[in-house]
């Protein structure tokens, strides 16, 4: 599929297959189906972009609903829409890092990359960038310690923030209550505060 | 961190979390006891959670600001990786400086003005390339003529406009250095009075636009902004529309595209369902400001994510009531109180808030425009009130207070009544009709009984709130319906169907309905010709002739009441006496309006009588006599008797009644024509104010009361030489007059003779003054008014010719009222005589000057 256009009947079946194959066990099916929400999800966040929202929080929200819309319309049963959200939370990640690193490439003045935002593969590119001041590569960052520490805790991040996902759907997901849920992320948030605030030491031992 | 520790810190913070600050330590210290980097670790992360800090939200924030952010703090002298249109440096004799965000149509740049003189910074908007179709080209010229139009402090002027090389539209508009008036209020800490009193001067800027013809339809706080000074500023009419343009162009800009660029948040339900957008639309938006502005919350949460849940939300998710819905966090953000703040504060809001200003908010956000408020400055003078710690005007207890009033004077049914809700009402007043059957005819069919009730059930079903959304169905509707139904039921006994229709007729007789009761009471009164008793046909010939009498048909009315009398006064009822009461004063009204003034108070007297003895002195249609005896008298120029009984009445009244009863508006009214007539202008003046503004509250501007009112007042201010206010005053009544009774009417009449007057004194426009006479003869001529009334137009028209120096016109005119008066000497009031007097010399003099004047 190209970037920009609406998907088409056919895209939007295979894109269900594949959520459904990769449900059912498919690894293949979960590398084929990436780019394609990938790209999608990028193309989204591009126009999303473009727009005056007081809201950004709830921009990835949408946009994920939005991909999900165009990628798998309304057919899909709740499994198959959490299958997406799942997927859609890591890629919409790697979309506004990306995204960061871009812009942070751009500031040292690299010309090329410029180029490159609108590029057709929609593959990462990984230049190893700390660039303190950049606050979504510092969270990016943070994510990947706790990662280390609690994959369970970085893992409901990940849904709530970058997939849209709601406290039950998330419990639904990962297989806990919301109860749990919610504590996982109050402690969650409470531990990236604590690493990225202002009075933090530099990054905790992990 | 090994997994143990991080598992022993986890299990701590959640325990000591919720817990008070001198508990939380006394569990640490114990937990911690030997432990001091756990005691770090747990106090971080509490600190962390204290300070409520949303990093996550922040760093993608970050991702998604990233392009202003970079076109800003980078310039513009490299092409910015995002920007497809490519910034152009200079426009024109401007020179871009920095972007300033992007809107629906395009990019804002800040610009400078390229000229030694002056180096005023301006927002400079260029039509965002790929959307300049012909469709938003067309807009964009479109926006830079509703702008230059603007002249408004509150409103972002255009300054200047044009276009690219590329053939990109531009224009320049005053640029606003201020916060979105949401950011503003919560940084300021604005309280709530402060809130409302911005919001209203925001409500200001708003009514001007819709004055003229525009709506903004897309008002949310990005599009206004505060300065420091504290003053509003609306931007961006970007999708505003002319409400005057010709179908094509409003047709050409209530496209899907338009969809497109609204603002979910703030959408009205007609933008999201494709239906015409008026002035309501901006009344809605402004709700939503105002309900997050009070309460730091949406009043629903719309999904930008789910177009179908987006639209649920808009168009049928009922807000609830601000006051209901308040919660300390969002208060705190919203700067509506301390951060410190605790129960005390919520529990303080929460009391400001209900009441008047749920009201007001739900009101404004009605999801059919008909029921918001009609225009955007009465949303802002409800608020006013609110200030002013005066009633609100968006009450449901209104509708209940007229129909409680509409009740009393029906008083058959206003006894089986509890409460005025208008269910109740119309389910009572066909019960009762349908009791009413049945006691006269114990053996009417069951089938009858039964279509009624079915009637009643469909009724009821109308108000069911599940069909109605929860909202409630108006009086009209309701009647509309009712009377529709009425028609479609064929095998109703002629009783049953008489007795509905007059019902129903009464009921828009009483809400001002006139054109819609006339059919409704002249059909019940055929039927009860054909098969009612005495007393139903009393009542039948008595409805009809109250409306007869409304509408101004006074020989008719005087016929049917005369008729309706005569067969009360046979029925040696006991009970009848109320009736009879009743009718002898309408009777007394409708000879007063005739003339016969003997006849009238002799009614008027009758009456009183009956009802001191069958309802007492402060009994409403007791005091309703009295006033209507005091007005005689004032018409009979027995001024001083007419000034004790009114003053008399109105106090009666307002002890009896209260000061919000109609019939004190009237009893007022009387008063100030007396306080008039002594010279009190003063008093009579402030008095008249006082009406009206209870009439508009009572019975809503379109009211042929709220007409006769601006009648008055008209002359009130005419007398105090308050000529231009005056003048306007006439043509409200006029416009209203003429919608209400419809051109051929004797107070259209008045109306345009006093009007005349004005012109007459002020030697204004003669040209407008003979076409306003002239129309008054007309209309005379039609409806074979009242001669005194012709020969007394006649007298203005010579008065105008002489003042224009068509002395053979004038000496026309003249002779026209002389005949008149000459035919009828008893009949002429005595100021009528001297002005025709006046006339006649002022005509001499004319004509000894024009003779002098060498040819």
């Amino acid at each position: 599929m190209k970037q920009g256009e609406t998907p088409d009947g056919a895209v939007k079946g295979e894109v269900t297959q594949l959520l459904l194959r990769w449900s059912a066990g498919d690894a293949e099916a979960l590398e084929r189906v990436t780019p394609m929400l990938y790209s999608e999800l990028k193309r989204l966040a591009h126009h999303y972009m473009q727009d005056e929202s007081k809201e950004p929080v709830l921009q990835t929200t949408a946009l994920v609903h939005e991909a999900y819309l165009r990628l798998v319309g309304l057919d899909m049963s709740w499994e198959g829409r959490s299958h997406f959200v799942a997927v859609s939370a890591r890629l919409m990640r790697q979309v506004l890092v990306d995204r960061a690193r871009r812009r942070q490439a751009e500031k040292r003045g690299g010309d090329q990359v410029v180029l490159s935002l609108d590029d057709e593969d929609g593959a990462p590119i990984t230049p190893p960038s700390k660039d303190p001041q950049d606050p979504t590569l510092a969270l990016h960052e943070a994510l990947q310690d706790l990662e280390k520490l609690d994959e369970r805790k970085h893992r409901i991040v990940e849904l709530k923030y970058f997939g849209g996902a709601s406290v039950t759907e998330i419990a639904d997901i990962v297989g806990l209550g919301v109860r749990t849920v919610e504590r996982d992320l109050r402690l969650a948030r409470a531990w990236l505060a604590d690493v990225l605030g202002p009075g933090a030491d530099a990054v905790p031992s992990a | 961190m090994r997994a143990d520790e991080w598992q022993r810190v986890e299990e701590l913070f959640h325990q000591v979390v919720e817990l008070a600050p001198e508990a939380r330590d006394r569990r640490l210290d114990a937990a911690c006891e030997g432990d001091p980097e756990l005691r770090r670790r747990v106090d971080g992360l509490l600190k962390a959670d204290a300070a409520e800090q949303d990093v996550v939200a922040d760093g993608i924030r970050a991702a998604f600001s990233d392009s202003a952010v970079s076109t800003l703090t980078g310039g513009l002298r490299s092409a910015p990786p995002d920007d497809d249109e490519g910034a152009p440096s200079r426009v024109g004799a401007y020179k871009i400086v920095g972007r300033l965000g992007r809107g629906g149509l395009g990019t804002v740049y800040l610009a400078e003005r390229d000229d030694e003189h002056f180096r005023k910074q301006v927002a400079l908007k260029v039509v965002r390339r790929g959307l300049d179709t012909d469709d938003v080209l067309t807009r964009f010229r479109y926006e830079r003529q509703i702008l230059a139009r603007f002249e408004h402090a509150n409103i972002a002027r255009l300054l200047d406009g044009g276009s690219l090389p590329d053939g990109r539209p531009f224009f320049v508009m005053e640029h606003v250095d201020g916060l979105p008036v949401d950011d503003y209020c919560a940084a300021g800490r604005l309280d709530l009075r402060a809130r409302l009193e911005l919001f209203r001067e925001i409500c200001a800027a708003v009514g001007y636009a819709h004055r003229n013809l525009v709506v903004h339809r897309d008002l949310k706080p990005s599009n206004i902004l505060v300065a420091d000074d504290g003053a509003p500023k609306l931007l961006d009419f970007g999708i505003a529309k002319l409400l005057d343009t010709d179908e094509n162009r409003a047709t050409q800009l209530h496209t899907t595209e338009g969809l497109l660029l609204l603002t979910p948040e703030f959408a009205a339900p007609e933008q999201v369902l494709g239906q015409p957008v008026t002035t309501q639309t901006d009344v809605y938006a402004l709700g939503v400001l105002l309900y997050r502005l009070l309460t730091g919350r949406p009043p629903y949460t719309v999904d930008r994510g789910r177009l179908t849940g987006a639209v649920e939300a808009i168009c049928h998710t009922r807000p609830q009531s601000p006051s209901a819905v308040l919660e300390l966090e969002s208060l705190v953000v919203a700067g509506l109180t301390p951060p410190n703040a605790g129960p005390r504060e919520l529990k303080q809001h929460r009391k400001a808030l209900k009441g008047d200003l749920d009201l007001v908010l739900l009101k404004a956000l009605a999801k059919d425009p008909a029921r918001r408020y009609a225009s955007v400055d009465a949303l802002s003078e409800d608020l006013r009130r609110h200030l002013d710690g005066d009633r609100v005007s968006a009450r449901p207890e209104s509708f209940t207070y007229r129909l409680t009033v509409l009740l009393r004077r029906h008083r058959a049914v206003a006894s089986v009544l509890a409460t005025g809700i208008i269910v109740l009402l119309t389910v009572v007043l066909t019960y009762t009709a349908l009791l009413r059957v049945q006691r006269n005819e114990a053996l009417s069919q069951a089938d009858t009984a039964d279509r009624v009730a079915s009637l009643l059930v469909d009724l009821l079903e109308m108000s069911d709130p599940d069909r109605t959304r929860g909202e409630q169905v108006t009086v009209r509707e309701m009647l509309d319906e009712a009377a529709a139904k009425l028609k479609n039921e064929p095998d109703l006994r002629p009783e049953v169907r008489s007795n509905l229709m007059q019902l129903i007729g009464l009921i828009y007789g009483n809400l001002g309905l006139y054109r819609e009761a006339e059919p409704l009471l002249e059909e019940a009164l055929a039927l009860a010709e054909g098969h009612g008793r005495g007393g139903e046909l009393a009542d039948a010939l008595a409805g009809l002739g109250d409306l007869k009498f409304q509408i101004g048909d006074d020989q008719e009315a005087e016929r049917l009441l005369s008729r309706a009398l005569e067969l009360r006064r046979a029925e040696k009822d006991e009970k009848a006496a109320e009736k009879i009461g009743r009718t002898l004063n309408n009777l007394g009204a409708v000879y007063q309006r005739l003339g016969r003034i003997d006849d009238a108070e002799l009614h008027y007297r009758q009456a009183w009588k009956l009802q001191l003895e069958f309802h007492g002195a402060g009994h409403q249609e007791t005091l309703m006599t009295r006033s209507n005896l005091a007005t005689l008298l004032y018409r009979a120029k027995r001024t001083d008797d007419a000034e004790d009984l009114a003053r008399g009445t109105l106090d009666a009244q307002i002890r009896h009644l209260g000061g919000a009863h109609p019939d004190v508006a009237v009893s007022r009214n009387t008063l100030v024509a007396i306080l008039v007539d002594q010279g009190h202008l003063g008093e009579a003046s402030e008095l008249l104010q006082q009406v009206l503004e209870r009439q508009k509250e009572l019975y809503g501007a379109e009211h042929p009361k709220v007409a006769t009112s601006l009648t008055n007042l008209g002359a009130l201010l005419f007398h105090q030489r308050r000529f231009d206010e005056a003048e306007a005053t006439y043509l409200e009544a006029l416009d209203l007059q003429a919608r209400l009774f419809g051109e051929n009417h004797a107070l259209v009449v008045t109306t345009l003779k006093n009007l005349a007057d004005v012109k007459l004194y002020t030697r204004r426009d003669p040209e407008g003054c003979e076409r306003i006479l002239r129309r008054a003869l007309r209309i005379l001529a039609e409806i074979e008014g009242d001669p005194v009334d012709v020969a007394s137009t006649w007298i203005q028209l010579g008065e105008l010719e002489v003042q224009r120096r068509r002395l053979a016109d004038a000496r026309i005119a003249r002779g026209r009222a002389q005949a008149i008066h000459e035919a009828r000497p008893d009949e002429v009031p005595a100021g009528h005589k001297a002005r025709l007097a006046k006339l006649i010399a002022s005509l001499d003099d004319a004509s000894l000057g024009a003779e002098r004047e060498p040819q």
